[in-house]
């Protein structure tokens, strides 16, 4: 790509996207400061690679994939978890394997739109998977749709369906533990 | 005054303080329906779940001098002294 059109390119389809990108990584990551870290170094690594990248398609898409490989293949080797944390990681998911939906099928929190789920949330993805995080952020936060993340990601879209279902399913168990112990579970049959 | 025209007014005078006193069994307000169809295995209601992950993930304001941070990393790219 000739200088000219990779300043354009660049300038025109990649920069505006920056404080997505920030906000993307900061649920990651968890805190500002690396997630700032890691986003110039994914502008960097966009500028770098943009001869990669079809002008006028998905630059969102084409940087959250940038920026979620940047976190997974770089800030996770060098940031080494606890083993303890891990342990708990991988009890968590391999609990989520052994569940059935049913559970799930009728359940309604009354007046949770209301209340300050926030900290459960975030508390609840830490748990899921680094890859299973990235797409629920992506479909649920950002609205991207199942086959921009799973060409975004360079995933089956069969993969990324069942993907999402599980992480969700996986955040709604969580919630509903805290939901019920903090503001008590209404089944739908009781309310009509 | 009988008994009988008695009982009911000492049932009312009994009954009301219980139901005025009493705390709701859940919280008013907007309902959060995390039901799965267990036909398709999806929530029931994805976009009121949508909603309620983006009110409680909000945006968060990235640091002012960020951009500025970009375009000088990539400055120094650019002279090939990265």
């Amino acid at each position: 790509m000739a200088l000219d059109t990779r300043e354009r390119t660049f300038k025109l389809e990649m920069q505006e996207h920056y404080q997505i990108v920030y906000n993307f990584l900061h649920r990651m990551c968890g805190n500002g400061a690396d997630a700032a870290d890691l986003t110039q170094e994914t502008f960097v690594r966009a500028y770098v690679k943009i001869d990669q990248y079809e002008p006028g398609t998905n630059a969102r898409a084409w940087l959250f994939r940038l920026a979620k490989n940047l976190f997974i293949n770089d800030y996770r080797k060098k940031t080494r978890r606890g083993e303890t944390e891990l342990d708990e990681r991988i009890a968590y998911n391999q609990r989520d394997e052994g569940h059935s939906m049913a559970g799930f099928a009728d359940l309604r929190i009354a007046g949770a739109m209301e209340q300050d789920f926030s900290d459960e949330i975030v508390k609840a993805m830490a748990l899921l998977k680094d890859d299973n995080r990235a797409i629920i952020i992506m479909a649920d936060l950002y609205d991207f749709s199942e086959k921009e993340i799973a060409k975004a990601m360079d995933l089956n879209l069969n993969t990324v369906k069942s993907t999402t279902r599980r992480a969700r399913l996986a955040l709604i168990r969580q919630l509903a533990v805290y939901a019920e112990d903090t503001y008590g579970i209404v089944n739908t049959r009781n309310l009509g | 005054m009988s008994l009988s025209s008695r009982n009911p007014q000492e049932k009312r005078t009994h009954q009301l303080p219980e139901v005025a006193d009493r705390e709701p069994a859940v919280p008013a307000g907007e309902c959060l329906d995390l039901s799965i169809d267990p036909q398709t295995e999806d929530l029931v209601d994805l976009k009121t779940y949508k909603v309620f992950m983006k009110r409680n993930l909000k945006w968060q304001a990235p640091p002012v001098d960020l951009l500025a941070n970009i375009n000088a990393r990539l400055e120094k790219v650019k002279a090939g002294e990265e």
